[in-house]
């Protein structure tokens, strides 16, 4: 588990491979973001289905960046880091969509209606 | 941390000497990682709370349609996705023994590419500002300031910590201890970009459909 040092050169099979998956982060990250912006704000889609895509879209490229470039992947290297990254989103998503909750249903409960205060 | 001494030596790692000092180096970074985590989580309640400001909290101020446009945006959202793939670049040249002074272009590169992304981000909240629409206006307002803030000032934070680190490496040439350390920088910077992800699409790409 070697972060820091490769006994190889630049030249090396290995540095290609690794730098291969750099590109293909980078590439793939890129067409997402635009994919994103082009939904959004495009408006071929109904914004409730938009408002979808972009969510997975972003999720996607959540993903990809986080096996691209922070190296998380299912290698016995990158084992701890992965149990880190999953018991942190169980507890993003718990605390997050929690607050979330919360916040709405006090704010139904003060006749702020579930929609905002838009139609008032 | 026999295991893992098993498997370092494996990889070719000749020197007994090597394996305590890459062992630490994993366990430094490994913290490292933790501490991401939980910046992660603290970020992730500050998207919370401005789902809910932007869904209750309008008051009399802008919705987020009314504030929001994409041309902006998706330039410094560009500026930070090449940023840290140009950090990617350096990290990886670095480890396989690329010449100091490629892997000090790639992080100037970088910072410069991190402050543009500053500058653009300061400049919408001078609008912003300008046009009235300060966070004491609403709810949804103080939560976009703080949350935008947040990791304005984190990317900050970074620049400054990619300038001492360039300082260090005039002074001390480059050696493991500032590899681990610019390792770490890189993990914060790719963080922030996985952050931003998060944070365009929450409030820049779902505002403007909201």
């Amino acid at each position: 588990m070697s972060h820091i040092n490769s006994d190889k050169g630049m030249d090396s099979g290995e540095y290609k491979h690794a730098m291969a998956r750099y590109v293909w982060g980078f590439a793939l990250s890129v067409v997402l973001t635009l994919a994103g912006v082009v939904i959004a704000g495009g408006g071929v889609f109904g914004a409730s289905l938009a408002w979808s895509i972009v969510g997975i879209l972003a999720i996607a490229q959540l993903v990809i960046q986080f096996w691209a470039f922070m190296h998380v992947d299912l290698s016995q290297d990158a084992r701890p880091d992965l149990y880190l990254v999953m018991f942190t989103f169980v507890i993003i998503i718990l605390m997050a969509a929690g607050t979330v909750w919360v916040l709405a249903d006090l704010a139904s409960r003060m006749g702020m209606g579930a929609g905002g205060m838009t139609g008032m | 941390m026999s295991a893992t001494m098993t498997n370092t030596g494996a990889a070719g790692h000749s020197a007994p000497h090597d394996h305590g000092h890459h062992d630490k180096t994993s366990t430094v970074i490994f913290g490292f990682w933790i501490f991401l985590m939980s910046d992660l989580i603290a970020f992730s309640l500050m998207i919370a709370n401005y789902a809910d400001a932007e869904w209750h909290g309008i008051a009399n101020g802008p919705s987020p349609h009314e504030l929001f446009s994409l041309g902006l945006p998706t330039i410094e959202t560009m500026a930070l996705l090449i940023s840290t793939f140009t950090f990617g670049l350096c990290t990886l040249g670095m480890k396989y023994g690329a010449s100091m002074k490629r892997t000090v272009g790639w992080l100037v590169l970088t910072l410069a590419l991190g402050a543009i992304f500053l500058g653009i981000e300061l400049y919408e909240f001078h609008e912003f500002w300008t046009e009235g629409n300060t966070p004491q206006v609403s709810g949804f307002l103080t939560a976009y300031y703080s949350l935008v803030g947040l990791h304005g000032l984190h990317v900050t934070s970074g620049i400054i910590w990619g300038i001492i680190l360039m300082v260090q490496m005039k002074h001390f040439g480059m050696n493991d201890l500032l590899k681990s350390r610019l390792v770490r920088l890189g993990l914060f910077w790719h963080m922030l970009d996985i952050v931003w992800i998060a944070l365009f699409t929450k409030v820049y790409l779902m505002g403007v459909l909201s």
